[in-house]
């Protein structure tokens, strides 16, 4: 079997499904599939309850995801530069796991900063209208992701966001 | 002074508290978002969104120091903070 990242293994009976990193077991990863609404009804739960302090968890969860699933693509990929940027780009669009589309994604690799731009945020769409910024987990999967790419620590912020009723959502990543 | 976690780990955990315990410990200090985000050991991306409502509620004393720079210190004229100040003294008081 290839050993491509989008290749997954569902293991028959069981209610499993792997995504293959490469043949050894060891490697493999369950995903699972919920819907955009699911996650958004999760975030606003934990919103009425914790305020502010929700949007720090789910930073920190993606922060978490973004570091994480960005070592095994890097591990997994020989691409480097723009060109990992390039495939990471087309792994979380439609043809991958269809989290957003990139508008724009610039990483200045000397100064170890980026701007990215998504429309199709998976969380604007099932959160809907909002009067702040409510992409937390993809902010810091951003800033995660970054992370793993210069290896520097990395701080992202949500400047704009669809839910607010801006064209797309931005975000400004640098390091600290 | 150093950072005790004491309202953190008594009405915890909350990084607004986690940011509280910072200030209150060092009251004279000055510091900007990536130095608290340092000092309390989180990411400045999970500190930032808890900042404003420290602002809001008049603990802590936001100056611009930049176009979009900030300092923060503690509002040590703040009534609620005069009594976290005496809230800690009394506890340590008890712990000892």
């Amino acid at each position: 079997m290839s050993k491509n990242i989008h290749d997954i293994k569902r293991v028959a009976r069981e209610g499993i499904i792997h995504v293959l990193l490469n043949e050894e077991v060891e490697h493999e990863r369950r995903i699972i599939m919920i819907g955009d609404w699911t996650f958004a009804n999760i975030q606003k739960d934990v919103e009425s309850i914790l305020n502010d302090e929700a949007s720090a968890i789910f930073y920190d969860a993606g922060l978490l995801a973004g570091k994480e699933t960005s070592k095994l693509l890097l591990n997994e990929w020989k691409e480097r530069g723009k060109d990992f940027i390039k495939r990471w780009v087309r792994f979380y669009e439609e043809t991958g796991t269809g989290w957003f589309k990139v508008k724009k994604f610039d990483i200045n690799f000397e100064k170890e900063e980026a701007i990215m731009q998504i429309t199709n945020s998976f969380i604007v769409t099932g959160y809907g209208k909002s009067e702040e910024p409510i992409c937390h987990f993809l902010n810091g999967y951003f800033a995660g992701t970054l992370e793993s790419i210069l290896g520097k620590k990395i701080t992202s912020k949500e400047t704009m966001c669809e839910a607010k009723g801006d064209p797309y959502c931005e975000f400004k990543l640098e390091t600290y | 002074m150093g950072n005790r976690e004491t309202l953190n780990t008594i009405f915890g955990p909350s990084i607004f508290l986690l940011v509280l315990d910072l200030f209150v410990n060092n009251p004279d200090d000055l510091m900007n978002l990536r130095e608290i985000a340092r000092r309390v050991d989180k990411n400045p991306g999970s500190v930032s969104p808890i900042m404003p409502r420290l602002v809001e509620r008049d603990m802590l004393i936001q100056t611009k120091i930049g176009k979009v720079s900030y300092v923060y210190q503690l509002n040590s004229n703040n009534e609620i903070i005069q009594l976290l100040f005496e809230f800690n003294n009394k506890l340590q008081e008890l712990q000892s």
